[in-house]
């Protein structure tokens, strides 16, 4: 189960890495590889128990994770 | 002397790509910029440049390097705007099959001037990063 805290981390992450306009900034590049870090993280301690057929795939897990985020996002900005 | 094998290829292969799933915005910025991209195509100067040559070839090479950014910043907007995983995922991979073209392209050209090989240099070592950097973007949303 992925709490609240992870999401909101995953969010701030998000955020500073996929949401800054800034081409060349250094902190926006460091946010999307801990970013990508942290979801493999969670892949990982949420799905790699699981029987490998039975197994979501990591391109579904990410994608639904990047839907679940931009959610919290949408939601927080109104 | 220019070399260019390949490139055409390439764009074609990105156009085909994009016309499957990039939202219309987008596509029509990447066609901008591919208009962008074959003028400075057309700048590069053969043989050993006089200094006016290489003063408006470098001056379309930063034209292109601006147009990118802006590419850049859009695809930024519009990801934010997307309302879903998939049709971000879609915008960057419009933004990728143009970088990778485009990375192509100026990988194969070559010249026999040292100025104009630098300013090439130069454009490829952008073109890597932004490359890599919609690559990012676009692997953090695919499902692949």
């Amino acid at each position: 189960m992925i709490s609240q805290a992870e999401v909101e981390d995953l969010a701030r992450l998000y955020e500073a890495g996929f949401w800054n306009l800034e081409f060349f900034s250094q902190e926006a590049a460091s946010a999307r590889i801990e970013y990508n870090a942290r979801v493999l993280e969670l892949y990982e301690r949420e799905c790699s128990s699981a029987p490998p057929r039975e197994r979501l795939p990591f391109g579904e897990f990410k994608a639904g994770m990047a839907d679940k985020i931009k959610a919290f996002l949408k939601k927080r900005r109104k | 002397m220019v070399v260019a094998s390949g490139w055409a290829a390439a764009v074609l292969f990105a156009r085909n790509k994009m016309a499957a799933s990039a939202p219309s915005e987008i596509a029509e910025l990447v066609r901008a910029s591919e208009a962008v991209n074959e003028r400075t195509w057309a700048a590069i100067p053969s043989g050993q440049p006089d200094e006016e040559t290489l003063n408006d070839f470098a001056d379309k090479l930063l034209d292109l390097r601006a147009d990118m950014l802006a590419l850049y910043k859009m695809a930024v907007l519009d990801a934010r705007r997307a309302e879903s995983a998939d049709e971000v995922a879609a915008i960057w991979n419009a933004v990728l099959s143009f970088a990778r073209s485009l990375l192509t392209g100026w990988t194969v050209v070559g010249t026999v001037d040292p100025a104009t090989e630098k300013l090439i240099d130069h454009t490829r070592q952008f073109l890597v990063r932004f490359e890599k950097t919609a690559a990012e973007h676009y692997q953090a949303h695919s499902r692949e």
